[in-house]
């Protein structure tokens, strides 16, 4: 009977000795929540740097070189890669295109978190009003930054400043010039006001970069038929206190500003980003890109280069890179320096490869290699030099020499998808192997160099031809090998707009702003049909915007219009 | 919690105190006799006697004939044998007691399995299907669940290819869900396993049976869990009686089922030039060019000396290899009728048949129950498992596929060439078997016990109290070095993971059982449970490493050190449970049941719902007016409707997680922490509720018999995943809405063609089922109040979850349609032509169609066995047929780029006019519209299983010692028919290698094929 009682009274503390509602509470420990982070100083700031953050799936990596660089008349396609249709212009350059998906779906994460920083802010105990304003004026910038770059490639679109509080599932297509009017002039005008000149953490937006992008919008939008008449004006201004204000020079050479010895090889690219002339760049910092803490990093040393390592002599290393033969440039890009006075072309082109590998180096017929380790194994001559390397001259070498010839001439060692000149300013030959895809390089977004020459631009569209040569000038000059200034020089008769937009070319060579400085100036599609053989039997005028991904499209409620020319859209 | 541990202390002191209990011996009588089989009055050799309430037994010998001493207070003699009903004699101070043993083919009169008890079979209203211990060791298999496959009739099961120990998937009625999960939940003597699924840590051989619940009657006593079917796995236990010794091994050779037809190195040779077809002029890729040379063509001085040479590497020959499978089990059961236990020890090993992959299992089982007196009896069942599995490199396949047949496997030493060709992406697939040179070691270690305590309180009053610790630690290694593909020639690099899972279950449970008037039986279950799971997780990986030899036991050496993560993931979850069962004149049968659960995972405020459940049957064949059924042995009529929740959803997400961001100032980390899930404080349960009617039936006396079920499933308040235009600046959500519905039939049928006194049986076992999925509603409606799609996420009003919405192929474009591809595509002649369904002149996204679902049209098995004397033979087919599958693999070895091996296809050329597969082209890495060609009908017929075993007659076990000897030799998957060719169209794809849950409807493209096994077995028993 004892038995009993106490087997009872167990069942009954089994049944009701236990409290329910603590038992069921849910802690989350190991991640944080917005509702009660964002409520802190600490997670108004942590919220700011994500803001930050959604620079780096776009510059740097492929799809933002891909975006900008393919599809132009400076760079058509190497052999490698899926995303080809960006430069053919083709039916494959469509709404399912999974890099205009990816651009668009992560500006808009972006926006969404500049947003939320904004709209959360009120009532955090302890943030200082100061830099509550200063951080509103980053994101505010960032947000200008990512409408900017969303309105340029996909025309009208879905413009809000709040953030997204429950399920949305609506979107709206907004005229271009309102996201201009309400987004970007505005954050920008408030980011100038407020930002500081220099910050302490390097990175942090500062007021000569919002200068220096409300001038660019500005330009951009005095193209456009809804441009305001003082556009340009301001954008010069604006440019103007970019060039004179804060400080910046002009890197003493063009090969400092990109860390590299005269044989194009980096030697130290870490202080290369310390370089005057930055203005903002989006940063990468070596332990994270090494550890993979930072998956995106810089990429651009992968993309430019040709495939050597299957070469005779060469093998793979991280000093010369791994190629993955995306973008090669074109004839035109080729022909655009005088190489007898313009330096440009030889400090960022590799000429040489040195052989690295000696099992396969080539041999006579007693079997004795032809060079050795460390020797010349494969040589571009390069634009101008090509004449002198014949087939005779070809055979009287050992190594391999690489020229522009047409395609059927029974050796295959000349330019084409797999072996081109190599662009090598973004080469990183610190990366911790062979393999590692993600550099430490910053990616320069703004630097001075470009503000003389969109200084140049917007006095050549305000007829001022003088003072655009005078720009153009300074750039040239650095540009010059030594002695050579006065023959780099030009008249402002010269300082035409088709002028500028070549020496753009020869100046920001790769650096992911072709595709927008030839849609700004309404010059893609004749360029492209000029000079990119690839791209050119495609191309349409509806190409200067970007299709809508099919994805925002299917998921909106209602749907969402495609731009016109693409399938799908309205006709 | 600490309650649970007090109890579960309490439990555990309990039961330790009888371990210590005693045995007692008494003064002798002798008894002996024959023992017959009632049908045919032929001698029964191994029968078991014993005396009721003691451990005194023995068995018959091989003439019938058994003598046993007895203590003089025996009453009662226990006459058992597998296949007869048990009989009870009273002694009555007889000396000879002879027996005529009835067969027990009347299956109907099981006793079963169900949620929290056992019901005999007669008396149960719900859909449960069962299968026996023997039907699953038949398939020699390490995972429980794929012994099932084709068994059960609605329960689907499909295998993710040929790696060893590889996690099958499981599906009873098809899915309901479509975000949350659709696995059922397995119940292990009572404890529901709470560490992360690891369904094959569970020995096969160890199981005495398995049931799988089917409908919301009988699933809703699961409440939240139970949403997708219940599997009740009950281990053995040891028997009152003489000890029992059994050794179970076999030993067999697999080997690859299908290979897959890729180009030799001529066809290769042709694919690459006709992709390389320029224009002379232009110099650009045209579909009418020219040619070029082979020294344009091939970039490499390796492949056209291989042309010149006709030389070509099979490099699916050279990977693949005869792998082995072998099983060993030692068991010992037995006990007094105080004390049985039952014990087991298992080696599993498997070697795949690609090297590198294998699969190293061992198990040890304790089952024992004690009484310690009229009150109290206590139990425990404990598995504890080891398993080391080598994954292997999943590239050792994707390059044997990939590697172009003209590169060269091996230097003049033998030794593989990291880079066949020159060119770098496509490394030796034979570099990765190397050996050190990649390893993945996964090791999983599990404790899973159940405890309990039973008290008889008062007549007819029964507490139970179970207490289940699930303990599961999981350590993956992995180690890459320099020459693998990963590396490609970089340093070798590292990744240690740790997980740990546990888990516990503790339930108190009451139940009252009384019969009165003579015609009224009550039964009533009282249930209180609390479960709850803590799981950490570590990362870490490296890079760099200095030496190879350490693999991954080293990683603090290695130069850069990687992203390192932890995590902390806990749930709990609260129940409350109540059932009765009313059987009134032993015909008319009722079941209702409430379960209310409360889970942490859950929005404050909708954490708790009631689960309702009822059922009814009517046991027609013991009406009066049945009497005369003729033919008919048994008919039973139920019907049954009820409801459960799903809960598996992650934990937190109702509270909308940050995520973190990296950024950087200058070379100092700026860690941003960024909007990632918009929060949904709405979150509730997802409920199905399933109607569901019944017919059991017998007939010719139980010689053929089976049952009928029809259902309905309605899920309504479905845990979706909306995927969210990107302007809203999130990815997707995920909310209650929308429903969904499942109509399905069953048939399951046991049939005894012959049965004859001469010893030859056959016996079949069939079943088949077939379900129609729609979706009802998806919370989107037009501004009429119409119920709209959902193109964005592919579902769409009144098809399926899963369907396959793309353009539709319906040719190639042709030399002489230039005008027409260009205006209907932009396309030329060799691109595949789609549909231009709305015929507008112009294909669009609108063109887009549904081109079918995987949901298969029926799907079933049928296992036919034979006996006669010693022998039998079984053999086992199951079918899967009407369901469409998505071959990822056409999307990864079908690419038409010339730059990799393809797929054997027939391509266009121009002199080629084929309308299957369009024009090789160097300048695309897939062809355009590729994804309309990876749809195909995935419905296959496989020979499961063939076995011929043989039993020696007792004459010669007995003069060598043993009560049993069996040999049998055995081919599983020794046979298919598919009209998917390439492959095995039973292959479903995982979203990553560690996800258990893979998309059934995707043929994977890393999958390791299927293989065949042969083997030989024996069976002995002491």
């Amino acid at each position: 009977m004892k038995f009993k009682i106490s087997i009872i009274t167990l069942a009954m503390v089994a049944f009701f000795g236990q409290s329910c509602e603590e038992y069921l509470e849910e802690e989350l420990v190991s991640d944080v929540s917005a509702g009660s982070y964002y409520t802190t100083v600490q997670g108004f700031e942590d919220a700011v740097r994500a803001t930050y953050s959604w620079m780096k799936p776009f510059y740097g990596v492929e799809r933002g070189f891909t975006m900008t660089v393919f599809g132009t008349d400076v760079h058509t396609n190497g052999a490698d890669g899926g995303h080809k249709p960006i430069n053919f212009y083709d039916t494959d350059l469509n709404s399912e295109q999974n890099m205009m998906r990816d651009t668009w779906r992560d500006f808009y994460r972006g926006i969404n978190q500049a947003n939320a920083v904004i709209n959360r802010a009120e009532g955090i105990e302890g943030l200082d009003e100061e830099v509550k304003n200063q951080r509103f004026a980053e994101v505010r910038f960032l947000r200008a930054l990512y409408y900017f770059n969303l309105v340029r490639f996909f025309g009208d679109l879905h413009l809000t400043l709040e953030e997204t509080e429950g399920v949305e599932t609506e979107a709206r297509r907004d005229p271009a010039s309102e996201v201009y009017a309400q987004a970007i002039i505005p954050d920008l005008e408030f980011a100038v006001n407020t930002l500081p000149s220099t910050q302490s953490d390097q990175g942090r937006a500062t007021k000569p970069a919002a200068e220096f992008l409300l001038a660019k919008a500005l330009l951009t939008r005095s193209y456009q038929p809804f441009g305001d008449g003082n556009d340009l004006a301001r954008a010069e201004a604006l440019l103007t206190s970019v060039i004179d204000n804060y400080g910046f020079q002009l890197a003493d050479n063009y090969l400092e500003l990109w860390g590299l010895d005269t044989l194009a090889v980096p030697v130290n690219i870490a202080s290369a980003e310390d370089n005057p002339e930055i203005i903002f760049a989006v940063q990468n910092s070596k332990q994270q890109v090494d550890e993979g803490l930072d998956n995106q990093g810089h990429r651009g040393h992968l993309y430019f280069l040709m495939e050597y390592d299957k070469l005779p002599g060469m093998t793979r290393d991280t000093e010369n890179g791994r190629p993955w033969k995306r973008f090669r440039p074109t004839e035109y890009q080729l022909s655009l320096w005088d190489r007898t006075i313009d330096r440009r072309y030889d400090e960022t082109y590799k000429h040489v490869w040195f052989s690295n590998s000696e099992g396969n180096i080539p041999t006579d017929e007693a079997g004795n290699r032809l060079y050795e380790l460390g020797d010349t194994a494969v040589f571009i001559p390069g634009p101008g030099e090509a004449d002198r390397w014949d087939g005779v001259a070809k055979q009287s070498v050992p190594y391999v020499v690489i020229t522009p010839q047409p395609q059927f001439d029974g050796d295959n060692r000349f330019y084409n998808e797999i072996w081109y000149p190599t662009l090598t300013k973004f080469i990183d030959n610190t990366r911790p192997n062979r393999q590692h895809t993600q550099g430490q390089r910053d990616f320069y977004l703004m630097r001075l160099g470009e503000a003389y020459l969109l200084r140049a631009e917007a006095r050549i569209q305000q007829g001022n031809a003088g003072g655009a040569a005078e720009d153009i000038n300074i750039i040239r000059r650095r540009a010059a090998w030594d002695g050579m200034e006065a023959e780099m020089e030009i008249t402002a008769a010269e300082a035409t707009l088709d002028f500028l937009l070549e020496e753009r070319a020869r100046e920001m060579d790769g650096e992911g702003h072709r595709w927008f400085t030839l849609t700004r100036t309404g010059t893609l599609v004749e360029r492209v049909r000029a000079h990119n053989p690839q791209g050119a039997p495609n191309i349409q005028d509806y190409h200067i915007v970007r299709p809508i991904p099919q994805e925002q499209i299917d998921r909106t409620f209602g749907g969402y219009p495609q731009n016109p020319g693409y399938p799908g859209a309205d006709t | 919690m600490r309650n649970a541990l007090l109890l579960a202390r309490q439990a555990l002191g309990i039961w330790l105190l009888c371990l210590f209990s005693a045995y007692s011996l008494h003064a002798q009588n002798t008894i002996s006799g024959t023992v017959t089989d009632g049908e045919n009055s032929e001698s029964l050799p191994g029968v078991n006697v014993l005396v009721k309430g003691s451990t005194i037994g023995t068995i018959t010998d091989v003439e019938g004939n058994y003598s046993l001493s007895v203590p003089t207070d025996a009453e009662t003699l226990v006459f058992s044998s597998v296949g007869f009903l048990t009989e009870e004699v009273e002694i009555n101070n007889r000396s000879t007691i002879d027996m005529a043993m009835m067969p027990d083919i009347q299956s109907l009169s099981e006793v079963v399995v169900v949620g929290y008890g056992t019901q005999e079979k007669r008396d149960v209203t719900a859909a449960i299907a069962s299968i026996d211990n023997e039907a699953i060791e038949r398939i020699p298999t390490p995972s429980p669940v794929e012994a099932m496959q084709g068994q059960v009739a609605g329960v689907d099961i499909n295998q993710g290819g040929g790696r060893p120990g590889q996690n099958a998937s499981i599906r009873i009625r098809g899915r309901r869900s479509i975000n949350a999960s659709n696995d059922p939940l397995f119940v292990v003597d009572g404890i529901p396993l709470t560490g992360g699924g690891g369904i094959n840590d569970i020995n096969p051989n160890d199981i005495q049976s398995i049931e799988v619940l089917k409908d919301a009657a009988a699933t809703s006593i699961y409440g939240s869990r139970g949403a997708n079917g219940v599997i009740l796995i009950t281990t053995k236990r040891g028997t009152a009686g003489k000890t029992v010794v059994t050794y179970d091994g076999f030993y067999g050779v697999s080997s690859v089922l299908r290979t897959v037809d890729m180009m030799n190195g001529q066809e290769f040779a042709d694919l690459r030039r006709e992709s390389r077809r320029i224009d002379p002029v232009t110099g650009q890729v045209a579909w009418d060019g020219e040619i070029p040379a082979d020294n344009l063509a091939f970039d490499d001085p390796v492949e056209i000396e291989s042309i010149a040479q006709g030389r070509s590497t099979d490099w699916q020959d050279l990977v693949l290899q005869n792998g082995f499978r072998t099983n060993h089990q030692v068991g010992v059961r037995g006990g007094s009728e105080k004390t049985q236990f039952n014990t087991s020890l298992n080696y599993y090993n498997e070697e795949g048949i690609i090297p590198g992959q294998d699969f190293r299992r061992i198990t040890g089982r304790i089952n024992l129950d004690h009484r310690i007196n009229d009150v109290f009896k206590v139990g425990m069942s404990t598995l504890t498992s080891n398993i080391r599995q080598n994954w292997g490199s999943g590239a050792a396949w994707g390059e044997a596929l990939a590697t172009v047949p003209l590169g060269v496997p091996f230097d003049e030493e033998g030794v593989p060439i990291f880079l066949p060709t020159n060119d770098g992406i496509r490394t030796n697939p034979l570099s990765e078997l190397v050996d050190g040179a990649y390893t993945d070691e996964r090791n999983f270690t599990r404790i899973f016990s159940s405890l309990y305590l039973e008290a008889n309180i008062a007549k007819g009053l029964q507490f139970r109290v179970n207490f289940g610790p699930d303990i599961r630690f999981e350590r993956e290694g992995r180690f890459r070095g320099s020459l693998t593909n990963a590396n490609r020639g970089g340093p070798a690099d590292a990744r240690i993971i740790n997980r740990s899972n546990i888990g516990y279950t503790l339930e108190n449970i009451l139940t009252y059982d009384k019969e009165f008037g003579g015609i009224h039986r009550l039964k009533f279950t009282a249930l209180q449970s609390i479960q709850g799971l803590r799981r950490e997780e570590h990362e870490s990986n490296v890079a760099n490493l200095p030496y190879e030899s350490q693999e991954f036991y080293n990683i603090g050496t290695a130069e850069v050190k990687g992203d390192l993560r932890s995590r902390l993931e806990e749930w709990t979850l609260a129940s409350y449970m109540g059932r009765i069962n009313y059987e009134l004149n032993d015909r008319y049968l009722f079941q209702v049941s409430l379960r209310a659960d409360g889970s942490s995972r859950l929005a404050p405020g909708s954490k708790w719902t009631v689960f309702p459940g009822a059922s009814v049957g009517w046991r027609l064949i013991d009406e009066p007016f049945m009497a005369n059924a003729g033919p008919l042995s048994e008919l039973k009529l139920r019907a049954s409707y009820g409801s459960v929740g799903n809960t598996s959803i992650d934990p937190y997400q109702t509270q909308g997680g940050l995520q973190r961001r990296v950024y950087a100032w200058d070379e100092s980390p700026a860690f941003g922490f960024g909007l990632n899930q918009i929060p949904n404080d709405q979150l509730g349960w997802e409920i199905s509720s399933t109607l569901n009617l019944g017919v059991d039936f017998g007939l010719f006396a139980g010689r053929l018999s089976g049952s009928v079920e029809v259902y309905q499933t309605r899920t309504t308040d479905l845990l979706l995943e909306r995927k969210l235009p990107f302007t809203s600046g999130y990815e997707e959500v995920l909310q209650n809405i929308g429903e969904t519905r499942t109509n399905g039939v069953e048939l399951g049928i046991n049939a005894v063609p012959i049965a004859t006194n001469g010893g030859f049986n056959w016996n079949i076992d069939f079943n088949i089922s077939h379900y129609q999925e729609e979706i009802v509603s998806l919370g989107l409606r037009d501004e009429d109040g119409n119920e709209l799609d959902d193109q964005g996420n592919g579902w769409f009003i009144g098809e399926p979850v899963k369907v396959f919405y793309d353009y539709e192929k319906i040719g190639i474009y042709q030399a002489n349609e230039v005008d027409l591809a260009n205006d209907l595509e932009n396309k030329v002649p060799g691109e595949i032509k789609l549909a231009d369904t709305d015929g507008n002149g112009r294909v669009e996204p609108d063109d887009r169609v549904i081109l079918g679902t995987d949901i298969p049209d029926f799907l079933g098995g049928i296992t036919n066995n034979f006996s006669y004397k010693g022998f039998d033979l079984s053999f086992f087919f199951f079918f899967r047929m009407g369901q469409m599958v998505r071959s990822r693999f056409h999307d990864s070895n079908n690419s038409l780029f010339a730059r990799y091996n393809n797929l054997d296809v027939d391509y266009w050329t121009i002199d080629n006019p084929t309308n299957a597969f369009p024009r090789p082209n160097q300048n695309q890495e897939r062809p355009r519209n590729g994804s309309t060609l990876t749809y195909f009908d995935g419905s296959y017929v496989k020979l499961r299983n063939v076995t011929l075993g043989y039993n020696f007659p007792e004459s010669i076990t007995e003069s060598i010692g043993l009560s049993r000897l069996r040999v049998y030799a055995s081919a599983q998957n020794p046979w298919f028919w598919s009209r998917y060719e390439t492959f095995d169209p039973e292959a479903p794809d995982r979203p990553n290698e560690d996800d258990g849950d893979p998309r059934q409807t995707e043929v994977g493209s890393g999958v390791i094929p299927s293989s065949s096994i042969y083997l030989l077995g024996v069976n002995i028993q002491f």
